[in-house]
C-alpha cells in the first residue's frame, strides 16, 4: 500500500479514501485521519461491536496516537507534509501483519473467507447503526491462515432509514464474481484480479456466459439482470444515485437485512469445495517419487534443521500439500507457503486452520512472482519487494528441477534467488538429471542439464552458503542440504 | 449537511445495473415487510384468546 520512508523524503501513502491515508513509517503501520473520517471512526470505537471485533482479533488492533507520539512524528518534516497534505486530525497505529498478500495471490478458499468476514462485520455492525462503506477484498488480509480486516476507515455511521447497501456492486465485482468465474470457468484468481482492481463487471461475464445460464441463480441475479437493468439506464440520468431515506426505520432495517443475507447465501453457494484434484493434488499420495523411509528422512532433516537453527519466519518454496511448512510451523515458525497449484493450496490453506499452524498459503509461481500493482506499481508491492531478506529460513525441496527445467532458470540465479530471500538458513534438495522426475520434465531435452552435477551445485551454492550439513535421499538421485548464509 | 458529508466519504463505485436490481429486489422485499407485519399483528390478537 505504501513505501517506506525516511527522514526528508516525501511518503507514499495511500489515497483513494477521501477519510485518511494508510502508510508505512520506520516498520510502523500509520494512518492520518482527517475531520470526514474522524467521527465516524470515533463511532466505532465507542460502539461494543467495534470493541468485541478488535479484540477477536477480526479487526487489526488499533489505537489512537496521544499528543506526545503525533508531536514526535510530526518532527519529521516528510510525516508533517503528508498530515497537512491530507488536513489530518488524528494519527493511528495499527497491528502489523507479518506478510502483507494481496487478492490474486490468495486461493478460492481465502477469498471465501474475506467475503465471509466482511459481510459478519458489516452484520455486526448495524446493530450499533453503523456499517460498511466498502466491499473491497482490499481491506483484508491474512494473520497465517485467518483474515484480518484492516481498513478501520471503512466504517461508517448509517441513517437509521437508509435500507440500500452501496458497497452491494463492488462486493459482487471483487468477491462474487471472480469466485463465480473460478468455478464455473476455471480462471484463476490471479488471471481476474491482477490486472482488474475492482474486479469483474458483470457485463465482462455476460458475455462469456451461455443463454442457458443467464436465466439461472446466480447468474441472474449476479450477471443478468444488473447487465439488462444497467443498459436501460439514462447514463445521464443521475437520480439513482441520490440517497433515499425510508420513514419507518425498521424496514430500512428489514431490507437492508435481507440484502446482506442474500449476499451471503450466494457467497456459500459458491463456496470453493474440499477435495478437488488437480496435476499436483495427489503428488504426495501417490505422484512422488519416495519411498516412505526417504520421506521420513526428509521429515526428519527438516525438522532437525528447524530445531538447530530456530527461525521465526520461513518461506517454503514450491510447497505442495504444505506438510513441510505444516512442520516448519510447529516448529513454531511463521511460515508463507508457496505454490502456484490454487487447489493445493486450497488443502493447505484448511489444513493450516482446522489445526490453528502459522502458515499463509500464496498461490505464487517463485519464477514469476507477482508484480507491483496499481498506481506507479507503487500501491501494492511486488511479492520479491515483500519477501526479500524477509525470512530467517527458507526452504526448496524437490522444487529446483521445476525452475530450472520448466522455467528454464540458471541455476546460478535460482541460488541468487535463495540468498536475497533468506537471512540466514536454506534447506534445498538437489535433484539430479536422471532423476525420473527430473526426465519426466526434459521430456527428451537431456542434453540442456547433462552439465549439472552435485559438484556444479555446490560450487554455486557456496558462493552464498556454507554446507552444514548434506544427505544422501532416495538413492544417490537426490540430496538434502542444509546450508547457512555466510556472513 | 449529513447527507453532503456522506456523498463525500463514499468513493466506492455503486454501479449502475446492481444498483438498480438492489433497489428493484428491496421494493420487493418491503412488500415482504408489510406482509409479515400484518401477519404478526393477526397472531398478536390471536395470542391473548389462547
Amino acid at each position: 500500500m505504501s513505501h517506506p520512508a525516511t527522514q526528508g523524503q516525501s511518503i507514499s501513502a495511500s489515497f483513494r479514501d477521501p477519510a485518511g491515508s494508510l502508510f508505512r513509517y520506520r516498520g510502523r503501520i500509520l494512518r492520518v485521519v482527517n475531520a470526514i473520517g474522524a467521527a465516524d471512526l470515533e463511532a466505532f470505537l465507542a460502539a461494543p461491536s467495534g470493541q468485541k471485533l478488535m479484540n477477536s482479533g477480526s479487526v487489526a488492533s488499533t489505537r489512537r496516537l496521544d499528543d506526545v507520539e503525533c508531536r514526535e512524528l510530526l518532527a519529521d518534516p516528510a510525516v508533517r507534509e503528508l498530515y497537512e497534505a491530507r488536513h489530518g486530525q488524528m494519527i493511528l497505529e495499527h497491528e502489523r501483519i507479518d506478510f502483507p498478500s494481496y487478492p490474486y495471490e490468495w486461493n478460492p478458499e481465502m477469498l471465501y473467507a474475506a467475503g465471509m468476514l466482511t459481510l459478519d462485520l458489516a452484520e455486526a455492525l448495524h446493530a450499533d447503526g453503523l456499517g460498511l462503506k466498502d466491499g473491497t477484498p482490499y481491506n483484508v488480509l491474512f494473520r497465517g491462515p485467518e483474515p484480518v480486516f484492516i481498513d478501520v476507515l471503512s466504517f461508517e455511521r448509517r441513517e437509521a432509514g437508509d435500507a440500500t447497501w452501496l458497497p452491494y456492486a463492488q462486493f459482487v465485482r471483487t468477491f462474487l464474481l471472480p469466485l463465480l468465474a473460478n468455478q464455473v470457468y476455471g480462471l484463476g484468481l490471479d488471471q481476474i484480479l491482477t490486472t482488474r482492481r475492482d474486479g469483474l463487471e458483470p457485463e465482462e461475464v455476460y458475455r462469456w456466459s451461455k443463454l442457458s445460464q443467464r436465466l439461472r441463480p446466480p447468474f441472474f441475479g449476479l450477471v443478468s439482470m444488473p447487465t439488462w437493468l444497467g443498459g436501460k439506464h439514462k447514463q445521464d440520468d443521475q437520480s439513482i444515485y441520490q440517497k433515499k431515506l425510508m420513514s419507518d426505520p425498521e424496514k430500512a432495517r428489514f431490507i437492508l437485512d435481507h440484502v446482506i443475507s442474500g449476499l451471503r447465501r450466494t457467497l456459500q453457494r459458491l463456496k470453493p469445495k474440499a477435495g478437488k484434484s488437480s496435476v499436483w493434488s495427489d503428488y504426495m499420495t501417490t505422484n512422488n517419487n519416495y519411498t516412505t523411509d526417504h520421506f521420513s528422512a526428509k521429515e526428519k532433516f527438516v525438522a532437525e534443521a528447524l530445531r538447530e537453527f530456530p527461525a521465526r519466519t520461513v518461506l517454503d518454496v514450491g510447497c505442495n500439500t504444505g506438510h513441510f511448512s505444516a512442520i516448519a510451523a510447529s516448529s513454531g515458525a511463521k511460515v508463507v507457503a508457496l505454490d502456484y497449484d490454487p487447489v493445493v493450496l486450497g488443502d493447505v490453506w484448511r489444513n493450516a486452520r482446522e489445526r490453528k499452524l502459522e502458515i499463509l498459503p500464496l498461490a505464487v509461481n517463485v519464477t514469476r512472482p507477482s508484480p507491483g500493482t496499481g498506481w506507479r506499481n507503487e500501491e501494492c508491492a511486488s511479492f520479491l519487494d515483500r519477501a526479500s531478506g524477509n525470512f530467517d529460513a527458507v526452504l526448496m525441496l524437490a522444487v529446483i528441477h521445476h525452475m530450472l527445467v520448466t522455467e528454464r532458470v540458471p541455476l546460478t540465479d535460482i541460488i541468487d534467488l535463495a540468498a536475497e530471500l533468506t537471512t540466514n538458513l536454506l534447506v534445498i534438495e538437489y535433484v539430479a538429471p536422471d532423476d525420473t522426475m527430473f526426465r519426466r520434465l526434459t521430456r527428451g531435452r537431456d542434453e540442456l542439464h547433462k552439465e549439472l552435477t552435485p559438484q556444479v551445485f555446490e560450487k554455486e551454492c557456496a558462493r552464498h552458503f556454507e554446507t552444514v550439513r548434506m544427505q544422501f535421499v532416495e538413492g544417490t538421485t537426490r540430496r538434502l542440504y542444509l546450508l547457512r548464509k555466510r556472513a | 449537511m449529513f447527507a453532503t458529508e456522506r456523498e463525500a466519504r463514499a468513493y466506492t463505485d455503486p454501479g449502475t445495473g446492481a444498483l438498480i436490481w438492489q433497489m428493484l429486489v428491496a421494493g420487493l422485499v418491503g412488500v415482504g415487510f408489510y406482509f409479515r407485519r400484518i401477519t404478526s399483528w393477526f397472531k398478536g390478537r390471536k395470542g391473548p384468546k389462547v
